[in-house]
């Protein structure tokens, strides 16, 4: 499940997991997120830094700790991650898709034309 | 929890450690990481109070290890040496086991050994060697001693019951914290597990600090050799191998946001460098790689 040739650290990878978790409606609003210990074995990895992948979650107010129960995901975390992932990583796929346009010498315009075509793909299924 | 201070000791007339310091934090899962003969084995006798050493300090729990059995009762050190009964069948062995250490969970350790399929009215001498390191590891387990050390637990195991090995320490880890700390010269498959890792090279602690500051220490580039040396300086390369055009690189994980960029541009890879290759390339010394004994030869070539 990890990525060992990844320059990602675990703890982000793991992270990034549950994030999408949250985005796919896997867990949802108030749900109990795994434990450290859970995601230790989940994962296969030190529970430390399983540990520190909730860490990063509470860090970005996506989940509530309660104590001697657990943590929980907070409400609009979804709403909240959908945001982010439309800047960031939406922008880091433009991105990447423009550097490789520009690679092959092909311009804004043939690039708008295959993003089109891709769009009436999915609305033809 | 675990103290070592310039710690050095010599056998006749040659120094197995010659200056070993670390702090190891209480419960730690450690990865004591190091080529065949760095002195991995040599600092466990000395953790485990087998002998003591030369020069240095050495405290675990604060206290001394060796003769002390306030330290003995509470560690275990597992190697292709441990036997508590000689040539006892494998039952005494859990007699001997529950007897001794007051936490050994005996029910656990016969059921692992069925599942294991070892037959636990046999001899130990009778054995495979692969059967004997997993009974052994199985009894180590168990004891749930507040330290524990594993030397090359996994040597002789095949990959099926070497998966299920790691499955294992990590599971009993999480139920029953402790330290533990596994020697290795080959760590692939434990990587993941460590929470603390300490290097030996030639007797000498060279790395010692959490698993995943090793883990993100370096990073790999792969191509251009051009690009790549239009980019890096030459002081940032910890090593290179491959040949010309196409290169890879290993520089520290601390690219500027504009390097990786013009490093991508022209389709160099960026890969991370796991733990067990990081520390591969930490204590490199031979002059160039593998590669160069090969194309040396073809140079030479009489034919």
């Amino acid at each position: 499940m990890l990525d060992a040739t990844s320059t990602e650290p675990i703890y982000q990878q793991i992270a990034n997991w549950l994030e999408d978790e949250i985005l796919l409606g896997h867990l949802t609003e108030d749900a109990k997120v795994y434990s450290q210990y859970q995601l230790a074995e989940l994962f296969q990895v030190n529970p430390a830094t399983a540990g520190k992948a909730i860490t990063l979650l509470l860090e970005q107010d996506l989940v509530y700790k309660k104590r001697g129960l657990g943590t929980f995901v907070k409400e609009g975390a979804q709403q909240q991650l959908k945001m982010n992932r439309k800047t960031t990583v939406i922008q880091s796929i433009i991105d990447d898709l423009v550097e490789q346009a520009k690679l092959l010498g092909l311009t804004e315009h043939d690039v708008q034309q295959a993003i089109q075509a891709s769009f009436q793909k999915e609305e033809k299924k | 929890m675990i103290e070592a201070i310039q710690l050095r000791k010599r056998y006749g007339n040659k120094d197995a450690l010659k200056n070993v310091t670390c702090h190891i934090p209480k419960n730690s899962f450690v990865g004591l990481i190091g080529r065949n003969g760095s002195g991995k084995t040599t600092f466990l006798k000395l953790l485990a109070g087998e002998s003591t050493p030369t020069s240095g300090q050495l405290f675990v729990g604060g206290e001394q290890p060796f003769d002390n059995i306030q330290v003995s009762a509470n560690t275990m050190l597992i190697d292709d040496e441990f036997n508590l009964v000689d040539n006892a069948r494998l039952t005494e062995g859990l007699d001997a086991m529950a007897h001794f250490y007051p936490k050994f969970d005996r029910l656990l350790a016969e059921r692992l050994l069925a599942y294991f399929e070892i037959p636990t009215h046999a001899r130990q001498s009778k054995l495979s060697k692969g059967m004997n390191m997993t009974y052994r590891f199985v009894l180590g387990l168990c004891a749930r001693t507040d330290v524990t050390y594993f030397d090359e637990p996994t040597n002789g195991m095949d990959a099926s019951v070497r998966k299920d090995v790691y499955r294992l320490l990590l599971k009993d880890y999480v139920e029953h914290p402790r330290t533990i700390i596994v020697s290795s010269h080959h760590i692939e498959e434990l990587e993941q597990l460590l929470s603390y890792v300490v290097v030996l090279h030639d007797g000498q602690t060279v790395y010692v600090d959490e698993a995943e500051q090793l883990q993100q220490r370096y990073v790999e580039l792969i191509g251009s050799a051009a690009t790549i040396q239009s980019v890096i300086a030459k002081s940032q390369v910890v090593t290179t191998f491959g040949e010309a055009p196409v290169q890879h690189v290993i520089v520290p994980n601390e690219l500027t946001a504009e390097e990786r960029h013009q490093l991508q541009q022209s389709n160099v890879q960026i890969k991370g460098v796991g733990l067990s290759d990081a520390y591969i390339y930490m204590t490199e010394h031979r002059k160039g790689g593998i590669d160069d004994v090969y194309n040396d030869y073809d140079a030479d070539s009489t034919l």
